[in-house]
């Protein structure tokens, strides 16, 4: 290690020599370097107190001295009047990258030509020439190297030259310089303003921003605290002050939205937000913050509010107009249903109604108009036994005898036709097959009845009457349309319902083609459905053509059917 | 022949005495009792022992039939002759179970009532010719539904279909039950018919009835 070039070495041991001999010299160069008179000191010495007086001038500056007791970044040359090497050291050396051995007795000039010219050469001439201290930065040709040089005057009439790469220092201060720019433009995209207040002094800072925000041009004028309480909206500054007093007071940061008034006396919403910082003893001394214009965004929450409210208040209105709506709707549905049920036991009570005339009318057609009618032929035939009578009374008598017994037999058919009184006196089975011989016997289709189930117990009237009905229904289809030579008819009562099944054997047709269409002339299905229906009962009708129709009628029944063959 | 000791039962009083001027008018027949309802024809018949019951099915209180049931219960040799303006062949089957001998319809008894008189006092039988023929005919067919005789030679198939068929079933609900089709069904059910030699429905179920197939359910 060379001892001679080592900065730390000889700035220690020069400390320890030199200092106190120079004491009192350095004084005034520590208040001006610049102005440092030439000392007279032997070669050698003149160059280290140089050096230390650099070192000594730069004290204040804590960077300096910690750069040159850590040696690292600062190299020394000196150069005599003739611009030529005298002194070099190892960081120098290093820096420059060459060796002291090469470089020392050499010119400058021809060392380095690329420096004549520049404001290196300038500086150094004008600091041998004027005998000033001079500082300039430098850079190489593709300006990824820079280096700062402060050049003084040595008593020789040369120059000391220190110099330190500051490429670093340079890139982190650009870095820095982009930073706060990012972060002023960051501000003004965001329109966030920051501040910050030294509670020690009271001394108050705005970012550009936070100038505009308030409709100041970026540091327009120097804010105080009562200028910047000023924008704060009258309403809002008493609120503000005890805001901040409070955050202070619970060691809080805080945040808000206050009104300001601008220059323009517009009125912003901003928000606010802010924190104080702590010394060591936990006493405040610094506040710092931001503010955000939100005005925009206050007016779209407003709106959006408002907009949300009057959907909320459509939607109740509407909802409940739906609810009032779907209301009347259920009222509608019950009062139909109520209405259907009622136009059911209408037609029900219709239907008993009309059975219960059918089953008067046919009693009496029997007991008083066929009795009465008895009376008559008797009568005529007492009339006509009688002695003496002339053959032409007799022959009237006689005619009329025949024409009351005709009235008789067609009364009977008109009776049977209302209402089969066996029905009543002896029940379905019976009645059912009286219908079924009469039928057979006036349409000539052989036709052929069961009965299962009953054991003579009697059904309900209503299921009676119902199946009675259907049954000849069936007959009279299977007679006007059927074709058929041969028809079945099954009366079955069974544990929860009775049935009766009428069959033929005829050209058929296609039930549900018909069920739906309901062409005329055999609305006799339609008929027979409502009328099971209106005792509970259903129809089904299965007909396949060329192989016959079979109608089923079912109604159910309470579990014991009351009722027995009287 | 003795001379019919005649009894009138009828509630209608001028066809009563129709009746009665018809009977009297007759050599060797009189009437020698009449009632207007049933109960009082009972009583008054079962003391004084008519050959012959001439009785209107439709009376009020006790009826003809369960009158008529009563005094051939009481008296078996009286003779009772319906008499009714019912033509439905339902009366007469119940008044023939009751013990009628005859049936006159009201409309032809000017000129029935007295030969059915002497019929049924001569220990005979008498319908009204229009009734007669229903009787008959209702037996003969009756008789000749089902023959019994034949062995089915129905497959499994063709009997379950028949058997599902005499409980009521429906060919559609057949067809569900059999997982069929409702053509296959009817398929079975004609080739059945054909095989028993039955001619419909009815006859299915008195086949079943007779092979006891309906007891399962």
């Amino acid at each position: 290690m060379d001892q001679q070039g080592n900065p730390l070495a000889g700035g220690g041991e020069t400390g320890r020599l030199v200092g106190p001999a120079c004491a009192g010299a350095a004084e005034p160069a520590q208040a001006e370097l610049s102005s440092l008179p030439p000392q007279p000191l032997p070669r050698e010495q003149e160059l280290v107190a140089a050096h230390l007086e650099v070192a000594r001038g730069r004290r204040e500056d804590d960077g300096w001295v910690t750069r040159i007791s850590a040696n690292t970044a600062d190299g020394v040359v000196t150069l005599n009047r003739e611009w030529r090497y005298t002194y070099i050291d190892a960081q120098a050396e290093r820096l420059l990258d060459r060796l002291r051995s090469d470089l020392l007795g050499k010119c400058i000039w021809e060392e380095y030509p690329a420096i004549l010219g520049t404001d290196c050469e300038q500086q150094l001439r004008r600091a041998a020439a004027e005998q000033v201290t001079c500082e300039y930065e430098g850079h190489n040709r593709a300006g990824d190297w820079r280096w700062e040089n402060r050049v003084f005057p040595t008593p020789d009439g040369g120059v000391a030259i220190y110099f330190r790469d500051v490429t670093e220092r340079r890139q982190t201060a650009e870095r820095l310089r982009r930073s706060e720019a990012l972060l002023a433009e960051a501000q003004q995209i965001a329109h966030i303003g920051s501040w910050n207040w030294d509670l020690v002094t009271d001394e108050l800072v705005w970012s550009d921003e936070h100038h505009r925000i308030v409709g100041l041009g970026p540091q327009e004028i120097p804010i105080t605290l009562d200028r910047a309480a000023s924008y704060i909206h009258p309403d809002d500054r008493a609120a503000a002050w005890e805001g901040v007093n409070q955050a202070l007071r619970d060691r809080q940061p805080y945040e808000w939205c206050l009104r300001l008034v601008r220059e323009d006396g517009a009125v912003r919403i901003v928000q606010s937000r802010g924190r104080a910082v702590y010394d060591e003893h936990g006493k405040a001394v610094r506040m710092f913050g931001t503010i955000q214009d939100v005005t925009e965004r206050k007016q779209a929450e407003e709106a959006l509010r408002g907009a949300r409210d009057e959907l909320e208040t459509r939607v109740r209105a509407r909802t409940a107009e739906l609810a009032q709506a779907n209301g009347a709707l259920h009222a509608e549905v019950r009062e139909r249903r109520r209405a259907e049920e009622a136009r059911t036991e209408l037609r029900r009570r219709l239907g008993t109604a009309q059975e219960a005339e059918r089953r008067r009318l046919s009693r009496e057609l029997h007991d008083q108009v066929g009795q009465q009618l008895t009376c008559l032929t008797l009568g005529l035939k007492a009339l006509r036994d009688r002695d003496h009578r002339p053959a032409a009374d007799r022959a009237l008598l006689e005619r009329l005898q025949k024409t009351a017994e005709e009235v008789g037999r067609e009364l009977h058919d008109l009776a049977l036709r209302l209402r089969p009184t066996v029905l009543d006196d002896l029940g379905l089975h019976p009645a059912l097959q009286s219908a079924v011989e009469e039928w057979s016997r006036r349409t000539g289709v052989e036709a052929d009845f069961h009965s299962a189930g009953l054991a003579g117990r009697r059904l309900p009237g209503e299921v009676e009457t119902a199946l009675y009905r259907v049954v000849l229904e069936a007959l009279h289809n299977t007679q006007k349309h059927a074709r058929a030579r041969h028809a079945s008819v099954i009366l079955d009562r069974r544990d929860n319902h009775a049935m009766v099944i009428v069959e033929d054997d005829g050209i058929g047709f296609d039930a549900a083609a018909l069920l739906n269409r309901l062409p005329p002339g055999r609305l006799g299905l339609l008929g027979m459905r409502e009328r099971l229906a209106l005792v509970g009962g259903s129809l089904e009708v299965e007909s396949t053509p060329a192989v016959g129709t079979t109608v089923f009628a079912r109604i159910p029944l309470p579990t014991e059917a009351e009722g027995s063959l009287s | 022949m003795t001379k019919p000791r005649v009894f009138l039962a009828d509630d209608h009083a001028v066809v009563r005495e129709g009746l009665k001027a018809l009977i009297n008018a007759q050599p060797g027949m009189e009437v020698i009792g009449e009632a207007a309802d049933g109960q009082a024809a009972l009583d008054a018949a079962t003391q004084l022992q008519p050959d012959v019951v001439v009785m209107d099915i439709s009376m009020p209180g006790l009826s003809g039939a369960k009158a008529t049931q009563r005094l051939k219960q009481a008296c078996p040799r009286v003779k009772v002759l319906a008499l009714t303006v019912h033509e439905d062949r339902g009366y007469l089957r119940q008044l023939l179970e009751a013990g009628a001998s005859g049936y006159v319809l009201k409309r032809a008894a000017a000129e029935e009532l007295v030969h059915a008189i002497r019929t049924v006092a001569g220990g005979g039988m008498y319908l009204d010719p229009s009734l007669a023929g229903k009787v008959v005919g209702s037996f003969v067919s009756k008789q000749g539904a089902t023959d019994v005789s034949k062995g089915t030679g129905l497959s499994d198939r063709e009997e379950e279909v028949v058997r599902l068929i005499a409980q009521g079933y429906s060919n559609k609900e057949i067809a569900a039950r059999l997982t069929l089709s409702v053509k296959t069904v009817e398929t079975y059910k004609a080739r059945s018919l054909e095989k028993l030699g039955l001619r419909g429905r009815t006859d299915l179920v008195r086949h079943a009835l007779q092979r006891g197939w309906l007891q399962a359910t």
